[in-house]
């Protein structure tokens, strides 16, 4: 047996970070891209194991149907949140930071269920050196609105394009250039 | 067809018939955490992100990918920002020294007792419940969190009492405040979740 050299080995992949957004590029009314996520079973499961939340409801039929009016099992809060991770993260690229999430649940995101995840820029502001972006989000499922609120994205500007913005524990923002 | 608002929680019943939702509100502000300072069982460690990461496939490479992280202003790989009030702060389901969570008497859907997700001792007095669940979060995000972090989770201020008749009960939405610190003691976020706590309406006086 031939032991691995791993002073030659491939450790780490090398990904393509993808071309930046900034905040001259977003007008109010535009739609980020929408994910749609199709929540299998399996998927469920996986959703239950990562976020260890654990109670039957979000991953056993049985006990969903026997607590209440669940037809089946469904995706915890915080999983729900989750769906609106990607399509935010993803979108609002390596430099973008995300000051703020707002939620409200209306429906259950049932296993089965195809959700469909968008946003819209609700507003645009500028203050203290921040570019502040509001984002109104929405979950669709099968059968109506299952996810409502927004999220509020600080995005760097194309005249200072590496801006990170950092918030200290009373809310003020250091902007810092690299 | 249902909706979220039957989404049945645990630990919601109870109540006093003396006790109003106004009764409830003049709390607003008091502290319910017991001065407990909860410090999680873990810090943050790479494979937590990943996994995290690889169910609803996020792709930001600050999640994956120490170097881009670095590069983009954080301390290191960082938490998925809707992952933040989630694995990073939690106890530990069982330790060694802890009697078994699973008996051997419990039937196949037995709910086995969870790690404590935040601190919390009592509540304010509530009028009479029998159903509860889930409704809303807001949350703010200072510090990132990153790897090599240790979440310690404090408060459960109450924060809204708002009495409403919805289409499936009458009650309250009452939600709390908890705040999260990294071992700095820099805060990371704070998080105002809520919840309808009521009475049931008879199922034939529900409007679907």
């Amino acid at each position: 047996m031939v032991a691995p050299n791993y002073n030659t080995a491939v450790h780490r992949p090398h990904w393509t970070i993808p071309p930046q957004i900034y905040f001259e590029q977003i007008n109010v009314g535009d739609e980020i891209p929408s994910v749609d996520y199709n929540l299998t079973v399996q998927r469920m499961i996986m959703f239950v194991g990562v976020t260890r939340n654990f109670p039957g409801l979000h991953h056993n039929d049985r006990v969903a149907q026997n607590n209440g009016a669940a037809p089946n099992m469904f995706l915890q809060n915080n999983s729900c949140l989750m769906l609106w991770e990607r399509v935010v993260s993803d979108w609002m690229g390596v430099y973008g930071r995300v000051r703020s999430a707002s939620f409200r649940i209306t429906e259950f995101h049932l296993a089965g269920d195809i959700i469909h995840v968008g946003g819209t820029v609700a507003n645009k502001t500028q203050e203290n050196g921040l570019n502040l972006v509001e984002v109104t989000m929405e979950s669709k499922t099968p059968r109506r609105t299952g996810m409502t609120g927004n999220v509020i994205v600080a995005l760097p500007s194309l005249q200072y394009p590496t801006t990170t913005p950092m918030w200290d524990r009373y809310g003020q923002a250091t902007v810092v250039c690299q | 067809m249902t909706t979220s608002e039957e989404q049945p929680t645990q630990g919601r019943r109870g109540g006093d018939p003396d006790v109003t939702w106004e009764d409830t509100a003049s709390h607003i502000g008091e502290d319910y955490s017991g001065g407990i300072i909860m410090v999680a069982d873990e810090r943050v460690d790479p494979s937590m992100i990943t996994r995290y990461c690889e169910v609803a496939e996020i792709s930001n490479l600050t999640y994956w990918d120490e170097d881009v992280a670095r590069m983009a202003g954080f301390r290191g790989q960082v938490v998925p920002w809707a992952m933040v009030k989630e694995v990073p702060t939690y106890s530990g389901l069982w330790r060694p020294g802890e009697d078994t969570r699973f008996p051997l008497d419990a039937d196949i859907d037995f709910q086995s007792q969870l790690a404590a997700r935040q601190p919390s001792v009592g509540a304010p007095p509530t009028p009479v419940t029998n159903a509860g669940f889930f409704t809303d979060m807001t949350i703010e995000f200072f510090e990132p969190i990153c790897v090599g972090d240790r979440i310690t989770s404090m408060g459960k201020q109450l924060h809204h009492v708002t009495p409403r008749e919805t289409r499936v009960g009458i009650g309250a939405f009452v939600g709390y405040t908890t705040s999260y610190f990294n071992q700095q003691g820099d805060v990371v976020a704070k998080a105002t979740q809520g919840g309808y706590s009521f009475v049931r309406k008879a199922e034939s006086e529900i409007v679907r």
